[in-house]
């Protein structure tokens, strides 16, 4: 059955595996315009006078572009202080959960002690529990240890978050047993596998729970605006929602540069932790 | 002789059996206490900022007043009134059509995004596998402001098409039919590519050998999806589902931020209005009731995911490794 004797089924065929092609390029395609859309318009307005924004026809792109809004941003709010906030708060709670969400996945995942299953199951009824329930008791327990408003209620009450626990638990799992029966039999403890063979091969999950740490940390609204108070600890969404005035005109020209400057410490973490993931070992691969 | 080994063995056994025991006693102990001592960290944390709060919020939901004057005790009275406000029964409604809207597109678009992405080598796959990434980094306020970008009656880009077409302006969170679908593609713009993320992961780690087994068998693409990628992805994908759901049950961000729950609460979900209650009708213990009213509503529809998924997965997944 060669091309050359029967060239219709080879066409036939060539088409049936082209068309998989066609659809995937066709769902990508669809996929980035609906994510890359909004930024490229919230993008193009950081770069016009609002006045401009609003007028009709659209102007799409303003050349030369207005560099007002970034300006008035930097003069004029604390929007530097209300970056380096964030990623300091983002950045401790996000080392803290690695380390403590990988200690008490392996624990989940390997040892059998009693309390096990209670534990497991009141944390996971905790991820069901909207933070935003929570916020009226954390409030008044924030006060009465003393801590509201100041970092310590920003970076404390995240380190709760069960979700990374069940991550790491599942990445955990997923490991042959195998390599830490050889290094217990080798006179391992159980520290030392967790640090020398656990975290080394559930790199991947140490990624994504720090992935979501970080994402979650860096995007929380409510909890900054109900624990802190004093503008010196306002945190980027804390700050953003600032600037829209509760009355009068809001600048839209002000927080589409906002949004853009928000961004750019995020996208830079974000992939730098996407390139430790790609070039973390997969679980799978340990068999050989 | 035989006797005699039998007498020697018993001797044995009832001089060192206690030491024995005391031992393997000892060294379970030790076993439990290193697996708490793993614990710990999160224990603590867990305690004191998870549940010491929900202990607070039980005993603030048989409770009212407390903003102006002392709390009084009043049983189960807020309980009750809850399961008669029809406000409340409206909000719970509304938050499983959020449900309907946003997780359904979220689980088939993330994972048909993840599939495109393990199989497609540098190239343009890489490029796409970013710009679907970066709605998932935008804080939730700047996301909320960049949708407005879309959805804003004068500049938005929506009505800006809408005008070109000749559609006229549109004005989607002003209008009752069109508020609540307007803040569900706002969530699934901003969560879709994260699940993406996580089934990729999970995908990358099914072992190509299956895959090239169930081709060599001359298994279709469909079959070996059915009978290889789900099967092995299968608690990964069991998690995203359960996630997923309970994140949009507990929407409250993008609601707030957008509409506030109008026009007319026709998109006020069940944890915005728990809100209300709380700050701005000043009643915490009618809140907090709402709040835990809503938590065993979650609790249970986790379950009955599960289930359905654990039954659905033996019929489908039985013969699978």
């Amino acid at each position: 059955m060669t091309a050359v004797t029967e060239p219709e089924p080879a066409l036939r065929r060539r088409l049936a595996r082209a068309r998989p092609a066609v659809l995937t390029a066709v769902v990508v395609a669809v996929a980035c315009l609906f994510a890359i859309g909004p930024f490229a318009y919230l993008i193009s307005a950081a770069f016009k006078h609002s006045l401009v924004l609003f007028s009709y026809p659209p102007h799409w792109i303003e050349w030369p572009p207005y560099f007002g809004n970034f300006r008035y941003l930097l003069e004029h709010t604390a929007f530097l202080r209300w970056a380096s906030n964030s990623l300091g708060v983002a950045a401790i709670v996000t080392i803290a959960k690695v380390l403590m969400d990988s200690m008490a996945g392996y624990a989940f995942a390997r040892m059998r002690f009693p309390g096990r299953t209670l534990i497991m199951a009141v944390m996971a009824t905790g991820i069901m529990v909207p933070t935003a329930v929570l916020i009226v008791p954390l409030y008044f327990l924030v006060k009465s240890l003393n801590i509201f408003d100041t970092y310590w209620a920003l970076v404390l009450p995240p380190l709760a978050n069960p979700v990374g626990v069940f991550i790491m638990w599942s990445y955990i799992s997923a490991l042959p047993p195998e390599i830490e029966q050889a290094a217990r039999i080798d006179g391992c403890g159980p520290f030392q596998i967790y640090w020398r063979m656990v975290l080394p091969l559930a790199q991947r999950g140490l990624v994504v729970i720090a992935t979501y740490t970080f994402l979650v940390q860096y995007g929380s609204f409510v909890w900054p605006l109900v624990g802190t108070q004093s503008s010196r600890l306002f945190v980027l969404t804390t700050g953003l929602s600032s600037l829209q005035p509760s009355l009068g005109a809001t600048n839209w020209g002000v927080i589409s540069a906002a949004c853009v400057l928000s961004m750019i410490p995020i996208v830079v973490v974000f992939f730098g932790l996407q390139r430790l993931f790609r070039a973390a070992p997969a679980a799978a691969g340990l068999k050989g | 002789m035989a006797a005699a080994v039998s007498v020697q063995r018993a001797d044995i056994g009832s001089s060192e059996a206690p030491d024995l025991r005391r031992l393997r006693v000892r060294a379970k102990l030790r076993r439990h206490a290193i697996a708490y001592c793993f614990l710990l960290p999160n224990l603590v944390a867990f305690a004191v900022f998870f549940a010491w709060p929900i202990v607070a919020l039980v005993r603030q939901s048989l409770e009212r007043g407390g903003v102006l004057g002392p709390a009084t005790f009043v049983g189960l009275s807020n309980w009750k009134a809850a399961a008669h406000d029809p406000t409340f029964l409206h909000s719970l409604v509304v938050t499983g059509k959020y449900c309907l809207m946003v997780v359904p597109p979220v689980i088939v678009l993330g994972f048909g995004v993840a599939l495109i992405f393990s199989r497609s080598r540098g190239g343009g796959g890489s490029i796409a596998r970013v710009v679907i990434l970066l709605p998932v980094l935008a804080p939730i306020v700047a996301a909320a402001f960049i949708w407005q970008f879309v959805v804003q009656p004068q500049f938005g880009l929506a009505s800006v098409t809408g005008r070109l077409v000749g559609f006229g302006s549109l004005d989607p969170l002003g209008s009752y039919s069109l508020a609540l679908p307007a803040v569900a593609a706002l969530d699934i713009w901003r969560s879709f590519g994260f699940w993406s993320l996580v089934l990729l992961a999970a995908l990358l780690d099914v072992p190509r050998d299956l895959y090239n087994a169930a081709r060599l068998d001359g298994a279709s693409a469909l079959r070996r999806f059915w009978h290889v990628t789900l099967p092995g992805t299968r608690s990964t994908t069991l998690i995203v589902v359960v996630l997923s759901i309970v994140f949009t049950m507990q929407a409250f961000d993008s609601v707030f931020i957008l509409t506030g729950g109008g026009p007319s609460n026709t998109s006020e979900t069940a944890v915005l209005y728990m809100y209300q209650s709380m700050f701005v009708n000043a009643n915490p213990g009618y809140g907090a009731a709402l709040g835990l009213i809503l938590v065993i509503v979650i609790i249970l529809l986790t379950g009955a995911v599960v289930a359905l998924f654990r039954r659905g997965g033996r019929r489908a997944f039985g013969i699978a490794p």
